[in-house]
């Protein structure tokens, strides 16, 4: 167009900056959570998880308390994980453990669940394989075909798993638990896979002291691996090369 | 010896003949079906015959890919197809398995095929805030 | 020596008195089995007294036991057929039986201890072949049909000359079989006092004695209720045997042992299963074992602070 444009120096931009300073807003106020929802939502429905992403935890124990349960009873809340009047047969996804070195008189206090190993031993012992490894890191238990026979739970060197055995009312809808089947952590995977964190997680971050943190661990961005790759932290038992996807800090 | 065997094996013919006369005449119009209750929602059509055929094939490939591989959806779900099937009892609130009531439990009772499911996984479409939840994930993809 | 033996085979005598007691009496035991199975599975394992912490219990040491003893029965006829003693031929017929009974036995504690023992199908179907409890399935499932075949070529006369090789097929399985079963236990990483690889050579030395014993006992049984004298020369030779094999047994658990103890790592372990010590630091508690959770530290773990009570471990040695 031949529209000789040196006659609109003296255009009204107020209008224009004004639009452009609210774009700017909305854009900075939608941007930031534009990106958390893309890189949380892990995948889309109808696709399988791959092993790009590892899911994994970092656990500060300097900031656990002795004492402080919030994540046990998050975890028991939100799957649905009642008592059953026996406390040595009580289901325990999640659990306390006090920990003293009777060299120095060292005490701490960190969270113990189910460690994710790259190379579970529950999953090598499970005779009809309902113990697997899910591509994405997470270990769990396919309540279809586990038959019961608690040999994981005798290969598992954290004591992560419990089995079930009464029949169960009223489970959550998002936790299925029956009778006569193994259970343990699942790393909240309902949770994960629609972009959430685990109920410890958010628990332990609301009300406690933030020990828990959870991300991804091959991703270089993430701020758990930022967090592994700066301050040292050491997987429990490290010794028997499962390599855990479970970090602690401070012990 | 021969005579007696014929005489037994004639006499039970005719018990399991007058058996077979006294049930299918208890009913006039045939073999008695099963009431099945209707779902909350239209959903496409031929849902119903594919279900009625597959859906215990279904279910079976489906919680494989949702439990090894992770693939959820609406069309992975038992939640959904429980929250569609609900139910409701005398309290307006779904029934669960217990009650005869229940969706599955109307073919299932009737074919005395006992279903292992809900030992496991809840038989109640989730609480309402789980329920808000879940349609919004299906409304989101 | 040319002279060839001639077995002679007998009916037992017929006594309608021993026999409806013999048959009342495993009636009997097998209702009691049928009313302890219904109520485990109606109440929970915890009646068999597991727990959390206590995973395998009494069942698992019946069927366990039961399953090894059930390929050292066989024995007997491998020894005969296998190794060619003449004087174990006549008691093969038995040894095997009594094979098969134990391993049913052993298998039903088993299969009923299952959390949920409706899954057998999916158990027979579905298998984890890096699990040396899938192999096992095939080994028990196997042996059933070995041992069939084999008593079936000791049974029919003209099938006679190949129980030799159907036995050397049973003695090769069987071996397999024990060491699968004690690689259940061997292969534990997670447990200080198992994860050993002397665990496969302990259960075959323990099948040998373990079998023995019992089809000793069957036998005395047997022949004193037919009245049927067996002699000094076998009776001397199976208890002799038996005492090889039980002391077999005592130098393997004594190499495992001396193993442990050698290693510091295991000290707090071997403390607790050889003279159950438990931590001197702690209030109250039963023994439970609990393996260590950290390698380098010796932990001590004084409290659980949820609902699974308290939890000992035993003091290392410093």
């Amino acid at each position: 167009m031949n529209i000789d444009t040196e006659n609109r120096e003296s255009t009204n931009t107020a209008r224009r900056n004004f639009l452009a300073g609210i774009a700017g807003m909305a854009g900075v106020s939608i941007a930031s959570g534009v990106t958390l929802f893309s890189f949380a939502e892990a995948k889309e429905a109808g696709e399988a998880v791959t092993s790009k992403v590892r899911w994994g935890m970092l656990i500060d124990t300097n900031k656990c308390e002795d004492g402080c349960t919030k994540c046990v009873s998050a975890c028991n809340k939100e799957n649905g994980i009642g008592t059953t009047g026996r406390a040595e047969t009580d289901p325990q996804w999640i659990r306390k453990v006090q920990l003293r070195d009777p060299k120095t008189g060292n005490q701490t206090s960190l969270p113990m669940m189910c460690q994710h190993c790259a190379e579970p031993p529950c999953v090598d012992v499970c005779p009809t394989g309902a113990s697997f490894k899910r591509a994405d890191g997470i270990v769990l238990v396919d309540k279809h075909s586990c038959i019961g026979c608690r040999y994981c739970m005798m290969a598992c060197p954290y004591k992560a798993r419990s089995f079930v055995h009464e029949a169960l009312e009223d489970q959550k809808s998002h936790a299925p638990r029956g009778k006569g089947t193994v259970e343990s952590c699942t790393l909240c995977v309902h949770r994960i896979d629609k972009g959430g964190i685990p109920a410890c997680v958010e628990a332990c971050a609301d009300e406690a002291g933030g020990a828990m943190l959870f991300g991804d661990l091959n991703d270089p961005k993430s701020e758990i691996a930022k967090r592994v790759a700066k301050y040292a932290s050491r997987q429990i038992r490290a010794d028997l090369g499962l390599n855990p996807g479970v970090r602690y800090q401070g012990i | 010896m021969i005579k007696m065997r014929l005489g037994v094996f004639s006499i039970l013919g005719l018990l399991f003949l007058s058996l077979a006369v006294m049930t299918s005449s208890a009913q006039a119009d045939g073999v008695p079906t099963p009431q099945i209750p209707k779902a909350l929602q239209k959903t496409e059509k031929g849902h119903a015959e594919l279900m009625r055929r597959n859906h215990m094939d279904l279910m079976l490939h489906k919680r494989d890919k949702t439990v090894h591989e992770g693939i959820r959806g609406k069309q992975y779900s038992l939640k959904a197809c429980v929250s569609c099937h609900a139910v409701p009892g005398p309290d307006k609130q779904p029934v669960s398995i217990k009650s005869p009531k229940h969706f599955c439990r109307a073919c299932h009772d009737y074919a005395a095929v006992s279903v292992d499911c809900f030992q496991c996984h809840s038989s109640k479409p989730p609480s309402s805030a789980g329920l808000v939840n879940l349609l919004e994930g299906f409304l989101k993809r | 020596m040319a002279t060839a033996t001639k077995t002679i085979y007998r009916e037992l005598k017929n006594d309608p008195l021993k026999y409806y007691l013999a048959v009342g009496l495993t009636g009997l035991i097998a209702l009691i089995a049928a009313a302890a199975a219904y109520y485990m599975e109606t109440n929970g394992h915890h009646v068999t007294g597991m727990n959390n912490q206590i995973v395998w219990g009494m069942p698992h040491v019946f069927a366990v036991f039961l399953i090894v003893a059930a390929s050292g029965a066989l024995n007997v006829a491998s020894i005969g057929s296998v190794f060619g003693k003449t004087a174990y031929k006549p008691l093969a017929r038995l040894s095997g039986l009594l094979a098969i009974a134990l391993l049913a036995g052993g298998l039903a504690v088993l299969v009923l201890d299952l959390g949920r023992p409706d899954r057998l199908i999916v158990a027979m179907t579905k298998y984890n072949f890096k699990s040396i409890f899938a192999w096992n399935i095939y080994l028990y499932t196997g042996f059933f049909a070995i041992v069939g075949v084999y008593l079936w070529m000791m049974l029919e006369k003209r099938m006679n000359r190949y129980s030799s090789a159907v036995g050397v097929v049973a003695f090769v399985w069987r071996l397999a079989l024990t060491t699968g079963t004690g690689s259940i236990f061997g292969f534990l990483v997670a447990r200080q006092s198992y994860d050993a690889a002397v665990f496969a050579p302990l259960f075959i030395a323990m099948s040998f004695s373990f079998g023995l014993a019992i089809f000793i006992l069957v036998l005395a049984i047997a022949s004193r209720a037919d009245d049927r004298p067996l002699g000094d020369f076998i009776v001397g030779k199976l208890a002799k045997l038996l005492g090889v094999f039980v002391a077999a047994v005592l130098y393997f658990v004594i190499v495992q042992h001396l193993t442990n103890l050698y290693a510091t790592e295991h000290h707090g372990v071997e403390r607790f299963i050889l003279l159950k010590v438990v931590s001197s630091r702690v209030s109250s508690g039963s023994d439970r074992l609990f393996s260590a959770v950290s390698y380098r530290w010796s932990f001590c773990f004084t409290r659980r602070l949820t609902r699974r009570g308290h939890i000992f471990m035993p003091q290392p040695v410093s």
